[in-house]
């Protein structure tokens, strides 16, 4: 292994939820998961429903912790830790997610919104200069803290859980399908900011997503997830262009694209 | 004669116009897909079409099924015409479906409306339907609950429901944005095979360029409560006219699998959809639009030439669609 | 569904925050005007919290004097609604029964609400053994209603106000349990709470800054309802003489006395019958008022 530490390194990492039927089985949602991000890298997670990437995401969070195998942050040791232990990395390591609706406490102005992460971290700074700052940084009028999330668009929305997430100026951001909720045109300049964030901030992005095309434009290397199970793993371009297993290749072609299938299978019907 | 003919379509809500001057038809057996960001009115337009819109909106204009308008018909005439020879389909299946019946029930509810089938025949009919569907053990699922389904399994009760009684027209409001992608391909590709099969005509709305290039004929594009191009598939992605349409085709292009990464920014378009009542006067887009001329403050009038619409005072023109391709 | 509920707000008519607040607060009160259960019921509640109050400092005649003279006089001039069996004024008695009324409703309200919210909000974020025995102490508790625990404490310590109370009391702590912790349940799933642990909050905080917040016109609404139900329990355990002792003045001990003259002066039953009436509507309008004002806000 390489001298520095990676941001994230997940070793043999399973979740079996235990389930209360009759029949006494157990569902396992992850299953003997290894994998790493590097300081500065940016990661997709691809799975559909029940491929345990919200479990893994919040794994990766320390707000679940794993039945067997280990968690570290940067060659720490995150899972099982007490919240006291977890300070430091509460503040590194912030999540946007999918629905901004529903993760926006819809009794708080966006000022409060904003602030309340610096205020539970305890960051010393002057709160209404770091909300219009933050705000800025996403573009949005400062007059926006004044207002409450649900007189936002859904893009509007996802940008002030962007700015909450940069507030306390983490390292990582974990995106969980931070696009999913939007429109086609909404998401091509969320993951513009996305992108321009990282960038600027030098953030490591943890990216889940189901769709292989959102990730392609963000994300440098992909783990794909089956029903619990990693599937595949590799470089975005090495996943993109020759996709090893049947499921990866079954996401890339399922996919919908800009073509004219009709045009193509019956010609000219419509003066009849 | 068209199927379904839509003429200066328009809904109120109170003082807001929220659907304004929508003209568009579709023929028989023909598959027209309606895009737009939320917001634009599209699925205002489809409820309208139905007869469904909530307290408190109306709508004026004309929709023809058949030469006869929907719009001044009696509520009783439209519940014989709704579910029976026009049927819609919803995004969110889970909230569509009733979660205390069973899915036989739900499926063939329309059968026993429309056609008087009984209980026990419905029952019968609505396991051949969930056979259509792709349903490998129907007999089993018809006595399950909503719940019990996954998302894809839900939305193909959704369209066997909507396939009971052989429609003329079904109308499909984003019917796979709330599913994974394999799902959606699924649903996507059984919705493409049975309407083939029965012939029915097809009104798909979407905000997704690329899902309704794949299974439709024709375009019809809306922003702002009004229709701003619409033409066929190969026309609206080979040379989209209105800047819309361009910028909407550019961003769906560019969020597809089929498209190498660039690391460039993405296209996208600037600002976001006003809320309704607060688009500018004259076209709706021109604030957002990058080619804007001192006439946008006057709405354009739509120019029909053969099977394309256009309302653009500045329409994109045939050298800059060369030029598009360059890069 | 309808996206003219749905609008956005953006660029261009983001300009005056300020302003948006007041409206949020001025809608809120036209709402109030707008919404019949609420406004009717908030004119009701006023009307018996100001008959309580006026009635501490001053009523048409002491509510107590008794004037065999005047007994069982019908309403006149003098005496508005007439005098009982003893020559009391009852509109006067009426008055300083709306205190008892009142009096029985706030505090078993707050009994019930002191001990079953945090039991509640306990339940919810203790979802283990911990949560798992509140839930059957409530369970227990509400299998105990309120009258018999009122006959038992009455037995033991002798009919009063307080027995009336802490038997009113002791029985609602399971409504309040249920409703705090499924309300709370709600909130504590959702991705704000997730999003706020992953900053860091620990969960007393998350208790005041997301759920209670998000929870509060519920239990508001809530306590409206059991107020009324609270005023009814009371009139009936007096009526029983379980509750207020004669001579003090409470609607159920009046109704219960005006049945033996009920052939002379039926208006001697109607009047509290009103008084208890108006008072349990008033409430329980109130409190559907207030559900229904609830998260016009936040439900889109």
């Amino acid at each position: 292994m390489s001298e520095t530490p990676a941001i994230f390194d997940v070793r043999g990492v399973s979740k079996i939820y235990p389930t209360r039927s009759r029949r006494g089985q157990s569902v396992a949602a992850l299953r003997d998961i290894t994998f790493s991000v590097s300081d500065g890298d940016s990661m997709a997670i691809v799975g559909e429903s029940g491929s345990g990437k919200s479990t893994l995401s919040r794994m990766l969070l320390a707000l679940e912790s794993p039945t067997s195998g280990t968690v570290s942050f940067r060659g720490e040791v995150v899972s099982g830790r007490s919240e006291r232990e977890l300070r430091d990395f509460r503040r590194r390591v912030q999540i946007v997610f999918q629905d901004p609706l529903s993760s926006l406490d819809p009794r708080m102005r966006v000022h409060d919104l904003l602030a309340e992460p610096l205020r539970a971290l305890k960051i010393e700074v002057d709160e209404a200069e770091r909300v219009r700052e933050l705000l800025a940084s996403v573009e949005m009028p400062a007059a926006a803290a004044n207002r409450y999330a649900h007189q936002f668009s859904g893009g509007q929305r996802q940008r002030i859980a962007i700015a909450r997430a940069l507030g306390p100026s983490p390292d990582v951001l974990i995106a969980d399908e931070p696009v999913s909720a939007l429109d086609v045109s909404v998401r091509a300049q969320i993951l513009n900011l996305l992108s321009s964030l990282v960038r600027d901030f030098h953030l490591t992005l943890v990216f889940v997503s189901h769709d292989m095309a959102v990730v392609r434009h963000l994300c440098s290397s992909i783990v794909v997830l089956y029903r619990g199970d990693l599937v595949e793993m590799g470089t975005t371009e090495d996943v993109f262009v020759s996709p090893r297993e049947d499921y990866t290749k079954e996401l890339l072609a399922a996919a919908p694209r800009i073509r004219a299938v009709r045009a193509a299978k019956r010609v000219g019907p419509r003066e009849a | 004669m068209p199927l379904l003919r839509v003429r200066d379509l328009t809904v109120t809500g109170g003082p807001l116009t929220l659907v304004r001057d929508v003209n568009f038809d579709v023929n028989a057996g023909e598959r027209v897909g309606l895009i737009g960001e939320s917001g634009s009115g599209k699925s205002l337009t489809s409820l309208a079409i139905m007869g469904l819109l909530g307290e408190g909106l109306s709508a004026r204009g004309e929709v023809s099924l058949d030469g006869e308008n929907l719009l001044s018909a009696s509520e009783r005439r439209r519940c014989e015409i709704r579910g029976n020879r026009m049927a819609m389909v919803f995004q969110e299946p889970m909230s569509a479906l009733n979660p205390t019946r069973r899915i036989g029930d739900q499926v063939g509810e329309t059968l026993r409306i429309h056609q008087g089938l009984s209980r026990r025949a419905a029952r019968t009919a609505a396991v051949e339907l969930l056979r259509r569907v792709e349903f490998a053990d129907p007999e089993r699922y018809v006595r399950m609950y909503p719940h019990e389904l996954s998302g894809g399994q839900r939305q193909r009760v959704m369209i066997a429901s909507a396939l009971s009684c052989d429609p003329e027209v079904i109308l499909a409001d984003e019917p796979t944005t709330a599913l994974d992608v394999t799902v959606q391909r699924r649903v996507l590709d059984l919705l493409d095979r049975l309407v083939d099969e029965t012939g029915c005509a097809l009104l798909l709305i979407a905000h997704d360029l690329a899902v309704v290039s794949e299974v439709c004929d024709r375009v019809v594009t809306m922003y702002g409560g009004r229709v701003v191009e619409s033409g066929s598939v190969a026309q609206i992605i080979d040379e989209p006219r209105h800047p819309y349409t361009r910028a909407l085709l550019a961003t769906s292009t560019a969020l597809s699998v089929a498209e190498t990464s660039s690391g460039a920014n993405l296209p996208s378009i600037p600002g976001s959809v006003p809320s309704a009542g607060h688009f500018p006067q004259g076209c709706p887009f021109r604030d957002r639009c990058d080619r804007r001329v001192d006439a946008c403050v006057e709405m354009p009038p739509t120019e029909v030439h053969g099977t394309r619409s256009l309302a653009c005072w500045n329409p994109v023109d045939d050298s800059e669609l060369v030029h598009e391709e360059a890069p | 569904m309808t996206e003219i509920g749905s609008a956005p707000l953006t660029g261009d008519t983001m300009v005056g925050g300020d302003d948006v607040i007041e409206d949020a607060r001025a809608s809120l009160w036209r709402r109030w005007l707008r919404n019949p259960s609420a406004l009717i019921g908030g004119i009701i509640v006023v009307l018996v919290v100001a008959s309580a109050v006026i009635s501490l400092v001053w009523t048409p005649y002491n509510p107590l004097a008794v004037d065999p003279s005047h007994a069982l006089s019908g309403p006149s001039l003098r005496h508005l609604l007439g005098t009982d069996e003893y020559g009391r004024d009852v509109f006067s008695r009426l008055m300083a029964s709306s205190q008892v009324a009142l009096f029985v409703g706030f505090l078993s309200v707050l009994i019930a609400t002191v001990v079953g919210i945090p039991a509640g909000l306990l339940a919810a974020e203790r979802r283990g053994a911990t949560g798992q025995v509140v839930l059957r102490l409530a369970d227990i508790l509400y299998g105990f209603p309120a009258l018999l625990a009122a006959v038992v404490l009455a037995a033991a310590f002798g009919a009063s106000k307080t027995t009336v109370v802490l038997a009113i009391g002791i029985s609602y702590i399971p409504v309040f349990v249920r409703v705090t912790r499924s309300n709370a349940l709600v909130v504590l799933n959702s991705e704000y709470v997730l999003a706020a642990r992953a900053y860091g909050r620990r969960p007393l905080a998350i208790m005041r800054r997301h759920v209670i917040p998000n929870i509060l016109t519920t239990i508001i609404a809530q306590m409206s309802l059991l107020f009324s139900l609270a005023v009814l329990a009371e009139t009936a355990l007096d009526f029983l003489g379980l509750g207020t002792a004669a001579p003090a003045a409470s609607w159920g001990t009046m109704l219960q006395s005006s049945q033996n003259y009920l052939g002379n002066d039926p208006l001697l039953t109607v009047w509290p019958s009103v008084a208890i009436v108006l008072c349990v509507l008033g409430f329980s309008l109130l409190g559907d008022g207030i559900s229904e004002l609830r998260d016009v806000r936040s439900s889109r």
